[in-house]
């Protein structure tokens, strides 16, 4: 039977707790969890109620990171439905993070590999549940079977998608408060102030060495057309060279270089091991 | 060495796992009971043992984060001593202990043994920390503290009105139908009670939250007030005036079970909620709304913090607090009562709090009981006949955690010779002589009771400890020959150094009582013999008059307070000094949910978690002084200074800054530099938050 963590807001104190017990049972060292507490309202704006979301890996039913792995690097375990993310077959090249709309799997600079929850999968063997489950202080995060009917059902609470995560959200009660508004001078401090947006995943600084290698593969392209069509006049040496500094770009995006070959296996799904096959784009 | 007697085959594992029951000891509410895996000497698994019924879902991230603690990098473990260009170099233990002995003796001969000033702080709990006394009065006696940092003013309110601190089991809150959580951020501090307050509000239960924060607490409340800081007291007055205009009285309880209620009556009718409104800053309407609940509303429960009572009128509030539940016949029944302290599982102690911590009527000439916790540094240097010229600090970092931060600074280095037990480089440590590496709760056996929960439990032995440090009972044997004490002397006072020898010390001490020993409490938590679930059931207060005291002559004699809890503002107030305030913003040092006071914070698992340190200041008053979020600013009054990054924040009542206490000065800053070294005006507690400063850009 598949399984699901159960989480109620209404008892989550965001104490982190959850954090902190699977850093320790994963082994994750003082500095790493694979689970994080997610605040809303963290500016406490008046009149609007904060309360917590603790998020690792829902470990969907149409796992995307799964799915979008060009190295065919996870595998779904048969007995407990855990997304697992094999370390030695991944190639650091971060496109499952891209992917997981939750930022399950995030990439670790030590190992150069990606690293995410694993429903606790050693413990699960052992009939228990796991370690952030079992350690809620408060019973806000709990662990449990789930209807096999109730399988990539949509989850209130979370975005809408076709992924059908293995997590079930109580709603929010928080009380409707007769003191609202007993401060009226804070309103005023939040008026035409905007929300603070959470952090892109992607961006420019981090990907530069991708986006240069697209660049650059695009012009290398265009130059070959242009010269086969005797267009342009090229130096087979200039040709070679940027094509080298182009494949170096993109072997430099990988946490481990040395398993690129890997990056073409999952053409039936991955889009990226598809890009890798010149024959694939046709 | 493998300690215990609790193997479990882990399944999957080659090497077998033992688990083993113990507690966390921390001064905290919630004491876990705790089951720890071990594995070849390392701890790998910390979980909640199920057998105490408080706390059986699961230890906090603190709790959790031992396993960093015990094997820390930043860990003591050897003596240390400080050389003459003023950094720590390792020492032997032979070395350590024949310089502290030179010392000792040297002091002894030309002040005296009361020139040495023992500190112990309430760092660790157990019945071992006894041993540090029966050490030092063989050596002839030593000057120590009396009262108390964090929970007195309460304590000696409660033991004047209902005659003793005791209160009804911790789920017993889930049976309210009202909880008033009284200058209190339980969901921060004491999370473990947050589950049953759930579960009263999921049966239809309300929670107030009255607090002049917005806090992870007041979150779930139904209504929540924020009055000023230090004016609790009117507004509890206020509320026993209106509730008593309503007619909410529990006539027949009265009647029956309270004294002084004409008297108290006639105070709180001269109490208006408008003239509360005035006082606390909160609207009159929030006042009548929650009177209306409270006269309406049966069984409440009040669940009141320590902050509320470090003010120097808190004593009196809190007496005004209690005088709620005591006239509307809250007291001794399932789902009403006083979660404030309960002390029912210090079943070893002949005297208990706040009694125990106050100085002697008649001193034994041995001891010298005569530095006010809460003025240490000015009690320190105004010491005479004889003078103190060392001090040996045990459990505590004074430097950081007491008031007045400045004061003890200079008091501590006007000493000839600093001794600092400590597990790592505190700011207090820093300031020795002479550090000695600390054992964990993990690494001696001892029994602890609690404060909010009623359970006695074993803080077990499960791993060695680590590099040469030594428990501090073993120290003092060590350190007995060298002040030529006979070690038979020690005998029966403590234990020594071997498991064996630890555990018959304390099978011995729980001899006496019927259901406890080792053997029982290795398995789990125990109730005390004569444990009450529902506190004060019988109706029978020891106090003089066995009733519920709302006027007390004690208070008068010994505190020179009212007889009746009158509203007095506290001795640092904006209304003391109307618009004229060289300082007038409230200082507020809660506690985070990431330390006990000054630990925890060195963790890198804790780091990680927390947002660092930073003074909170409500927009509003960081726009009249110019200061950006971000920006560096300086915390000041006339007492000392520090400076942290400021962060906005609208979630404070206007007019008072926030920083969470327990920074080290290697951090930051502590808040006590601007705390002021005095008293509650009852129980000898320090009146932390009785602190006015300004702000400004630095």
């Amino acid at each position: 039977m598949p399984a699901a963590f159960l989480f109620d807001p209404n008892r989550c104190t965001g104490c982190q707790a959850c954090e902190l017990a699977c850093s320790i049972e994963n082994d994750l060292g003082p500095d790493r969890s694979w689970r994080e507490v997610v605040t809303f309202n963290d500016a406490s704006a008046p009149g609007i109620p904060r309360f917590h979301l603790s998020l690792a890996c829902n470990h969907c039913a149409e796992p995307a990171c799964m799915y979008s792995c060009p190295a065919l690097a996870y595998d779904r375990d048969a007995t407990s439905g855990a997304v697992l993310l094999d370390p030695a077959r991944c190639i650091g090249c971060r496109y499952c993070s891209w992917a997981c709309p939750y930022g399950a799997p995030r990439f670790e600079e030590e190992s150069g590999v990606m690293g995410k929850c694993t429903f606790c999968s050693h413990r699960l063997g052992e009939g228990l549940k796991p370690a952030c489950a079992t350690l809620c202080p408060t019973g806000a995060l709990d662990f449990a079977d789930l209807p096999a009917s109730e399988l990539g059902a949509h989850v209130e609470g979370l975005p809408r998608t076709a992924l059908g995560p293995s997590i079930r959200i109580e709603p929010v009660r928080r009380p409707v408060r007769r003191d609202a508004g007993a401060d009226p001078g804070d309103e005023s401090e939040f008026l035409g102030r905007p929300l603070p947006t959470p952090s892109p995943g992607i961006t420019l600084r981090s990907e530069w060495s991708l986006a240069a290698f697209t660049f650059l593969t695009a012009l290398l392209f265009a130059a070959f057309v242009a010269a086969t069509a005797g267009a342009l006049p090229l130096s087979p040496v200039l040709f070679a060279s940027t094509a080298t500094v182009a494949a170096g770009l993109s072997l430099s995006h990988l946490g481990r270089p040395a398993r690129a070959w890997r990056a073409g296996l999952n053409i039936r799904r991955s889009w990226l091991s598809r890009e890798v096959w010149p024959g694939e784009r046709a | 060495m493998m300690v215990g007697s609790e193997l479990e085959p882990v399944p999957g594992d080659s090497a077998p796992m033992s688990v083993l029951t113990t507690a966390c000891p921390r001064n905290c509410y919630s004491t876990c009971g705790m089951r720890v895996h071990v594995e070849n000497g390392t701890i790998r698994r910390i979980e909640p043992h199920p057998g105490n019924r408080a706390t059986p879902e699961g230890v906090c991230l603190k709790g959790l984060s031992y396993v960093e603690r015990v094997r820390s990098a930043d860990r003591i473990l050897t003596p240390l001593h400080r050389n003459p260009s003023g950094a720590f170099e390792a020492l032997s233990w032979d070395s350590a202990l024949d310089l502290i002995a030179d010392q000792l003796t040297r002091i002894r001969q030309t002040h005296g043994p009361q020139s040495l000033l023992y500190y112990a702080g309430s760092g660790t709990k157990g019945l071992l920390n006894r041993a540090g006394l029966e050490l030092w009065r063989l050596y002839g006696g030593c000057t120590t503290t009396y009262g108390d940092l964090c929970w007195p003013a309460g304590l000696e309110a409660t033991r004047l009105t209902l005659g003793d601190n005791r209160h009804s089991v911790p789920w017993d809150i889930a049976r309210a139908r009202l909880i008033l959580m009284w200058g209190k951020n339980a969901a921060e501090t004491n999370i473990h009670q947050m589950p049953f307050i759930q579960e009263a509000r999921e049966a239809g239960g309300r929670l107030v939250v009255i607090d002049p924060r917005r806090t992870e607490s007041t979150e779930s409340a139904d209504l929540w007030l924020r009055p000023r800081p230090g004016s609790d007291g009117a507004l509890a007055l206020a509320l026993a005036g209106e509730v008593i205009r309503l007619g909410g009285v529990d006539e027949t309880f009265v009647r029956e079970h309270v004294a002084g209620f004409d008297e108290f009556g006639a105070l709180a009718g001269e109490c208006s909620v408008e003239w509360a409104s005035e006082i606390a800053e909160v609207p009159a309407q929030q006042i009548r709304d929650l009177a209306g609940w409270i006269a309406s509303t049966r069984p409440m429960t009040i669940t009141a913090g320590y902050g509320m009572q470090r003010y120097t009128n808190s004593g009196q509030t809190v007496r005004a607090i209690l005088a709620l539940l005591a006239i509307t016949g809250n007291v001794g029944r399932p789902g009403a009562g006083w979660v404030y302290a309960n002390l029912q599982s210090h079943v070893f102690d002949d005297v208990r709090d706040p009694v125990a911590c106050y100085p002697p009527a008649r001193p034994d000439g041995v001891v010298r009981i005569s530095v006010s916790t809460a003025r240490l540094g000015r009690d320190m240097l105004d010491q005479k006949d004889p003078p103190l010229r060392m001090a040996w600090v045990e459990r505590g970092n004074p430097v950081t955690q007491n008031p007045d931060t400045n004061v003890v600074l200079e008091a501590f280095r006007s000493l000839d010779f600093r001794v600092v037990v400590d597990q790592f480089l505190t700011d207090t440590a820093r300031e020795a002589d002479l550090v000695l590496p600390a054992k964990t709760m993990f690494e001696q056996t001892d029994v602890i009771g609690a404060y909010w929960h009623p359970y006695v439990q074993l803080r077990q032995k499960v791993i060695d400890p680590p590099g040469e440090v030594k428990p501090e009972t073993e120290i003092y044997r060590l350190l007995a020959p060298r002040l030529g004490i006979d070690s038979s002397l020690l005998d029966g006072k403590i234990p020594g150094p071997s498991a064996g020898q630890v555990d018959a010390f304390l099978e011995a001490k729980l001899g006496p009582f019927d259901g406890l020993s080792l053997e029982r409490l290795r398995q789990g938590p125990a109730l005390p013999p004569g444990h009450e679930e529902i506190a004060f059931a019988a109706l029978d207060f020891p106090t003089p008059s066995g009733r519920i005291e709302l006027v007390s002559d004690e208070a008068v004699e010994r505190w020179s307070v009212d007889r009746i809890p009158r509203y007095t503002e506290p001795e640092e107030s904006v209304r003391r000094v109307q618009g004229r305030a060289e300082h007038p913003l409230y200082l507020m040092t809660p506690n985070t949910k990431n330390r006990i006071h000054s630990q925890f914070g060195n963790l890198r698992m804790i780091r990680r978690v927390d947002p660092g340190p930073a003074v909170h200041v409500h927009p509003a008053d960081a726009r009249q002084r110019g200061i950006a979020s971000g920006a560096l600013v300086r915390v000041f009054n006339g007492r000392g200074e520090f400076r942290l990054p400021a962060r906005l924040d609208s979630t404070l009542k206007p007019g008072c800054v926030s920083v969470t206490n327990g920074w080290w000065i290697q951090e930051g800053g502590t808040v006590n530099f601007c705390s002021p070294g005095r008293e509650t005006d009852m129980g000898h507690g320090a009146a932390f938050h009785d602190t006015l400063v300004e702000v400004e850009t630095a």
